[in-house]
């Protein structure tokens, strides 16, 4: 197997693909019947204003001037700097992403620790009671509106029985006086490092629930996926003289049954995930989670040309980077998956 | 049963409930930790109601226990540069303020004097004298004087952007001496009101220019995200989509007295939903909107007041006139009388009423004899037919910015009245920016362009100039020579002859209801709910969406 050279091949590929999109999102954004300038300018700027502001972010040279200086920027690391809040719009995502990224993996362990075993039951319970609640459930995740089950929890969990915050990342009175240290912005890590564990239990609290809103959809999928997997694999040869060796039935489940069905699970997770981290804009909105969705969607209503085309080029490039790792990840999982030439 | 029933059942029962519990009122009172269960990381005790309206009493904070002040608003700021920012953040006034305050019609008072103790006028309007207050520091510990109060307003106008407008009349600033400045003028404009703005007119430290500038950038890039001002606040943190967070300036020249609170937190709370819950709960004392559908329903919350204030925010739906056919005065009036002006109470739940021409009512300079417009389709049938539209199908474009409920309901409401008369309204929403953008090209502007207004002071001349003179021609497409003279002269004179300024500016009114400039639609009041225990708390129409937390008072 030759791994590196499949790696290497595919970052060419990669540079292609954001080149592409760099070109397509750099078109998109300018055919928008906005002017980014008269949004910052507002009601009462003078057109000499307006002429000065676009004059100083090069809105008022010809597109292809504008698209190389918008590249040659790119590859010296600088994507732009906002109209609106003057900030380097690298800045800006560093910022906002981890709070996103902090979400979706807290989400996703808890995808992984329920929807996996509830697949799992689905599918050796196949047919009985467990299973029709476990496919219920599925059905119910994938089609629940997300907004609708964030302020659906918000009422049970805060109003109705006060277990859980309502909104945010930290609660007012912890941040005023159990400040968290920012080291990588994610503030559960960031509360362990520091050794700040009265911040460490506002911020897990506080995710609690957008983590559980945002985990439902995934959970489904997966839930799906892994009894549709198992299903297939529990009648395979190998299952059944596994049985009749009389292992223990986690090992033969888990070990011989789940890692077989991993490929499949893998790729709808991989997909799941960049969706969420290109920014779940509804429970960051509902929860007041200063997240990329929101980030994004502020620029977007800004119409700030600099930040819509920089989150859309750093989305690209996570759902590049997480498609290379899941495709190497099936060479581990699957002995069988090779890449390059040796594969015959 | 089974243990398989046993889990179907428990499961079914878990699910309804929830669905039950979440239909249920209620109201939930949770208390503010102290600050000794945060220090030590002791549990923080909730209470729970003990019956379902009445929230139970709130722990009050011990005595060494900050008393917090919780307000919620639904846009943030993106700058904290009162030189950029032509907008409401929690800033204005409280951690920047300007020479002077205006008060509210009606006060003994005309103004606060803040940064000034006092000020004279010359007989001819042209020269303001400000004596600045002594012993006053900024927040980074310079003085207040003179010198520190021209650099500000130089630097403002030095960096030319929105606010800077304010200034344009300034000829000269002279500093007299180290607590005197004085202002030369153009003409003799309102310039007191104008040196009381709430944007623009709020002084920042010297030190922005002398420490804190980079590559002669005037400190902007350090302004974006500090804040060095002389109000009695002053800003300890902001995190970017959560929260700012303001502490007492202790040094504050009005002195403080038991109730103020000695923290005030500003959450950004995107959601009303979530807001109202907050409020509800007690986690938010106050917050910055309620939806007029909204209304009713948290009246009936208890511990919640909802007082109505008057306020100079108004709506316009302004008429293109170079495209036909809004370009014919017929047309324009015949639109102008198929509107429903009785809808508005309902829609905005008596929050709003039928304005009276440009200026809102609370303004001076209001003419309350001015013609209004009233809803009668028959009259309007008949001006379309003398139009020429009499066996035609009249379209219409209209433009609104898609973020307004109440503007989307008034809309839909005209359309269908339209209709009955053989109006088509061919409606358009999109965000400000789109909306601008096209508006601005000839080609691609609608009819009807609908935008709020509010001033930036109280001055006639905030409205007449940026809605009625060709500065708005890129809008309207309306140019009259002779209003923008009146207007002119209207501003330039209000300083010292404001019955001749009024005369003008009815007479601009009158020009402008006569021919249908606009659809004058409505102004508003202004509704804002809090806890009870808020007090203290008075809008201030001079000062539009600005929340003094100075004058707030915590009676738990």
């Amino acid at each position: 197997m030759n791994v590196l050279g499949y790696i290497r091949r595919r970052m060419m590929l990669f540079v292609l693909v954001l080149f592409g999109l760099s070109i397509i999102t750099f078109t998109m954004v300018h055919l928008m019947p906005v002017d980014p300038v008269i949004m910052w300018g507002g009601e009462k700027a003078s057109p000499e204003l307006i002429a000065r502001v676009r004059a100083e972010y090069g809105l008022d040279k010809p597109l292809d001037i504008q698209y190389i200086s918008y590249i040659k920027n790119i590859f010296k690391g600088n994507l732009g700097v906002s109209i609106t809040t003057h900030h380097p719009v690298a800045e800006d995502i560093a910022m906002f992403f981890p709070a996103t990224l902090e979400l979706v993996l807290v989400a996703w362990l808890i995808i992984l620790l329920i929807g996996l075993p509830l697949g799992i039951l689905s599918a050796v319970k196949a047919g009985g009671k467990l299973d029709n609640i476990g496919r219920t459930f599925a059905l119910g995740g994938i089609s629940t509106p997300l907004f609708w089950l964030g302020m659906l929890l918000q009422i049970l969990l805060f109003k109705q029985l006060n277990l859980l915050p309502l909104q945010g990342r930290i609660s007012d009175m912890v941040a005023l006086l159990n400040p968290i240290k920012h080291i990588t912005g994610l503030d559960l890590l960031d509360c362990i490092i520091s050794g700040n564990w009265i911040a460490f239990r506002s911020a897990l609290e506080h995710i609690i629930m957008p983590a559980i809103t945002l985990s439902v959809t995934g959970m489904a999928m997966v839930t799906r996926m892994t009894r549709s997997c198992m299903l297939e694999i529990l009648n395979k040869d190998y299952m059944i003289m596994a049985k009749t060796y009389g292992l223990p039935k986690w090992k033969i489940y888990f070990k011989y049954g789940l890692k077989n069905a991993l490929v499949p699970i893998i790729t709808i997770a991989s997909m799941a995930i960049c969706g969420n981290l290109m920014g779940s804009i509804l429970v960051e909105s509902v929860f007041d989670w200063p997240g990329i969705g929101l980030y994004a969607t502020r620029t977007i209503l800004q119409a700030d040309f600099a930040p819509i085309m920089a989150v859309v080029l750093i989305m690209g490039v996570i759902y590049v980077s997480i498609n290379l790792l899941v495709d190497i990840l099936y060479s581990v999982i699957d002995k069988r998956i090779a890449y390059g030439e040796e594969q015959r | 049963m089974s243990k398989k029933n046993f889990l179907l059942v428990s499961v079914s029962i878990l699910f309804i409930s929830s669905m039950i519990l979440s239909a249920c009122g209620g109201t939930l009172t949770v208390s503010k930790p102290t600050v000794e269960a945060l220090t030590t990381g002791a549990p923080v005790s909730v209470e729970t109601p003990t019956s379902v309206e009445t929230p139970t009493s709130v722990k009050t904070p011990t005595a060494s226990a900050p008393l917090v002040f919780t307000y919620t608003l639904s846009i943030e700021p993106e700058t904290l540069d009162p030189a950029i920012w032509f907008t409401t953040t929690p800033l204005n006034m409280n951690v920047y303020q300007p020479l002077l305050e205006v008060n509210p019609a009606g006060s003994a008072e005309p103004f606060t004097y803040l940064i000034a103790e006092s000020y004279t006028v010359s007989d001819d309007g042209l020269t303001y004298v400000f004596k600045i207050r002594q012993n006053m520091k900024f927040d980074d510990g310079a003085p207040v004087n003179a010198e520190a109060v021209r650099s500000s307003i130089q630097r403002e106008i030095d960096i030319k952007a929105q606010p800077s407008g304010i200034w344009s009349d300034i000829v000269k600033m002279t500093v007299l001496s180290e607590y005197e400045i004085q202002f030369q003028l153009d003409a003799p404009v309102p310039f007191a009101y104008i040196v009381a703005a709430g944007y623009g007119a709020g002084i920042v430290s010297p030190t922005v220019l002398t420490e804190h500038q980079v590559n002669g950038d005037l400190g902007q890039a350090w302004m974006m995200d500090n804040a060095d001002g002389t109000g009695p606040w002053v800003l300890k943190s902001w995190e970017r989509g959560q929260r700012m967070i303001f502490e007492r300036n202790k040094d504050y020249f009005g002195g403080w007295t038991e109730g103020q609170p000695d923290i005030v937190i500003v959450d950004f709370v995107k959601e009303y939903a979530t807001a109202s819950l907050m409020l509800q709960s007690g986690e938010a004392d106050m917050v910055d909107y309620v939806p007029p559908d909204q209304i009713a329903a948290l009246s009936k919350v208890a511990g919640i007041s909802l007082e109505k204030y008057p306020s100079f925010e108004t709506l316009y739906m302004q008429f293109n006139h170079k495209k036909a056919p809004t370009d014919d005065i017929r047309v324009r009036q015949a639109l102008s009388y198929a509107f429903n002006y009785g809808g508005i109470a309902l829609i905005t739940a008596n929050t709003a009423f039928q304005s009276r021409g440009i200026l809102p009512s609370k303004m001076w300079g209001y003419d309350p004899n001015a013609f209004q417009y009233n809803f009668d389709l028959k009259k309007a049938r008949e001006l379309l037919d003398e139009a020429g539209y009499a066996n035609k199908k009249l379209v219409v474009t209209v433009y609104y910015a898609s973020e307004d409920e109440v503007l989307r309901q008034l809309i839909e409401m005209y359309k269908s009245d339209l209709a009955t008369i053989n109006v088509d309204l061919q409606v358009e929403s999109a965000d400000f920016a789109t909306i601008k953008s096209k508006q601005i090209v000839l080609d691609t502007s609608a009819n009807i362009f609908t935008r709020y207004w509010w001033p930036d002071y109280n001055d006639p001349n905030d409205f007449m100039y940026y809605l009625m003179s060709k500065s708005n021609y890129e809008v309207t497409y309306y140019d009259d020579e002779a209003v923008d003279t009146m207007i002119t002269e209207a501003h330039k004179i209000a300083g010292v002859n404001r019955d001749k300024a009024i005369e003008l500016y009815h007479s601009i009114n009158d020009i402008a209801i006569n021919d249908a400039n606009s659809i004058f639609v409505l102004e508003k009041d202004v509704v804002i709910p809090m806890r009870t225990w808020v007090k203290g708390y008075d809008y201030n129409p001079n000062y539009a969406q600005i929340v003094m937390f100075y004058d707030l008072r915590i009676e738990k």
